[in-house]
């Protein structure tokens, strides 16, 4: 994935996962002021995606957790995607 | 890159935000919206928690702040004390059965708010401590929590709600089947100007 291209895929995985039921917030990665929601990793021609959530109590987590990733995949236009995700609160 | 915030104790720190100033924010309505706050998973699970305090104890709330900093060991001190300290994200647990491709952790701060927010729902009954022992194999845990009940409420029949709540709810959201359930009633809390249910 290009410098170019990173940007507009990082908001359509937000876009995309933000809309999966279940999904609360989409936490930034860090503490850090400024840090990113979605991370993506392209080494040796593996793409990896890091997401923190926030999730609905209602929901089983493996759903939600299915359900983001497979948004994820679709948004980057890749089922080769690893998807790595945390859920770091439950509402 | 390393975090250069300044360390604090650990009952101040929640993503560089003390219980004070959630407290106050929520006195605010959480208005104006602090991004700050709002994208910290430990402040939002303190802020649920607090937000569950005050619907439940809010009387009790006001006529301890007043004691907080001249009797540490008050129990509202121990209660605020708590619901910073198990906001923090502590262990991550992995979610096994996943599709390859795709791995997911829970942290044990969600799982702990999880359950604080189970006992808080059941009338009478405010939760305390929460522990969680991951047993070997890896698929079960055994939880360890601590409750305070509201007199006037039967102990028996609040404890035997919550667990069964417990037992109903987390396994949706755990990683692990919950083993050891074991439920303490470390106080019994009278509220300003509430009677028996």
């Amino acid at each position: 994935m290009t410098d170019q291209l990173e940007p507009a895929a990082k908001d359509a995985v937000t876009v995309a996962v933000s809309a999966v039921p279940g999904v609360r917030v989409l936490y930034p990665l860090s503490g850090l002021p400024g840090s990113a929601v979605v991370r993506l990793r392209d080494h040796e021609d593996a793409l990896t995606c890091e997401l923190r959530l926030a999730t609905d109590a209602a929901v089983p987590a493996r759903e939600v957790v299915q359900g983001a990733a497979g948004a994820a995949r679709r948004a980057l236009g890749r089922e080769d995607v690893v998807v790595r995700l945390e859920i770091a609160s439950i509402e | 890159m390393t975090d250069a915030r300044p360390p604090s104790g650990p009952f101040e720190d929640l993503d560089g935000h003390t219980l004070d100033e959630l407290v106050d924010y929520l006195d605010r309505g959480r208005t104006p919206l602090d991004p700050g706050i709002e994208a910290s998973p430990a402040c939002r699970i303190a802020l649920a928690g607090l937000e569950r305090l005050r619907l439940m104890a809010g009387g009790l709330l006001e006529e301890d702040a007043a004691l907080e900093r001249t009797h540490p060991d008050c129990w509202m001190t121990t209660v605020l004390d708590r619901i910073s300290l198990e906001a923090r994200p502590g262990r991550r647990f992995p979610v096994p059965g996943l599709p390859p491709g795709t791995e997911a952790t829970v942290t044990e701060g969600a799982l702990r708010g999880l359950v604080r927010a189970v006992g808080d729902s059941v009338p009478g009954l405010l939760t305390g401590r929460v522990r969680i022992e991951p047993q070997e194999p890896g698929d079960r845990m055994d939880l360890d929590i601590e409750v305070s009940m509201f007199y006037g409420f039967p102990i028996e029949d609040t404890v035997a709600e919550f667990r069964r709540r417990v037992v109903e709810i987390l396994p949706r959201q755990a990683p692990f089947t919950v083993g050891r359930l074991d439920v303490r009633v470390a106080d019994v809390v009278e509220l300003p100007g509430a009677g028996a249910p």
